[in-house]
């Protein structure tokens, strides 16, 4: 119950990302499937839908970043990444049209590419946070930098 | 003799190994006990050993090393031997099945290695001073 209270919201904010990651998915996969009925490619409707879930994760990571630490931010993104592409791997077929059952060789490799864009689109987001000067440590050298220039030279 | 730096580093290396050999090889064991059975009833008991073997063998890694990254190598490790085995062969045989059990073993040993890799990377670095 303690940890429980310690954590809620650490774990609610984790189970936002991985709502908004594994909703992204399961919305870009219906739409592409209504748009593209017929189409007996798989690499286009792959590679929008992988578009489509780095970027959420990216912007999370982005936004997050602003009030966390990086480390922080990436202990959380690991989170989102493990349980984002368990479900990405077995709920997204599904949505897609091919069906529960597949081997289990074959969900492993879904989900080694689920994370692997994510993981991609969430280091791209903190490192764009980090390259804007916009999250705490960097704002805590410029608060430094700016302290020691007004300060007065000792003589 | 080597220094003292260079034989920690060696230690922590060697450490790193051991656990990802155990991770593969727990991995196999747990991987080769999917399909027991008690009569005509299931007995889970992989799911609980991928369990125990992914978080000992992630603490193993970051405790004897002291490296945050650490504990993806034995996740790597069990990672392989789950791809290994759940490959079909030309003629359609495969080690792990897509079983419920199969599934499970997917998703304890994912969420299960996650955890202890999350927790040592939101550690905060010690203070070095400055800022």
């Amino acid at each position: 119950m303690q940890w429980w209270e310690e954590n809620k919201r650490q774990t609610a904010r984790i189970a936002l990302a991985i709502a908004m990651v594994v909703g992204v998915d399961i919305v870009a996969r219906l739409i592409l499937r209504l748009a593209m009925p017929d189409s007996q490619d798989d690499i286009i409707p792959g590679l929008i839908v992988d578009a489509c879930i780095a970027t959420t994760i990216g912007v999370w990571a982005f936004f997050r970043a602003r009030r966390a630490l990086v480390s922080t931010v990436a202990g959380e993104g690991f989170f989102v990444i493990a349980i984002s592409m368990l479900l990405i791997a077995f709920i997204g077929p599904w949505v897609s049209g091919d069906g529960f059952g597949a081997p289990i060789g074959v969900m492993a490799g879904r989900c080694a590419v689920a994370a692997l864009v994510l993981a991609v689109g969430g280091a791209l987001g903190i490192l764009t946070a980090v390259a804007f000067g916009i999250d705490p440590l960097s704002k805590a050298y410029h608060a430094h930098v700016e302290r020691t220039r007004q300060r007065p030279r000792r003589r | 003799m080597p220094s003292q730096p260079a034989l920690e580093r060696t230690w922590a290396i060697a450490g790193v190994i051991i656990a990802t050999v155990a991770a593969f090889g727990g991995g196999l064991l747990a991987i080769f006990l999917v399909p027991l059975h008690i009569g005509s009833v299931p007995v889970p008991i992989s799911l609980l050993i991928t369990a125990v073997i992914n978080v000992a063998s992630v603490q193993y890694a970051y405790r004897v090393s002291g490296w945050r990254g650490a504990g993806f190598a034995p996740m790597i490790g069990w990672f392989l031997a789950v791809c290994a085995a759940g490959i079909p062969t030309v003629e359609g045989d495969v080690v792990l099945p897509g079983t419920w059990v199969g599934l499970g073993v997917l998703f304890v040993g994912a969420i299960a290695a996650t955890v202890p890799i999350a927790r040592s990377m939101m550690v905060n670095m010690p203070d070095r001073g400055g800022l």
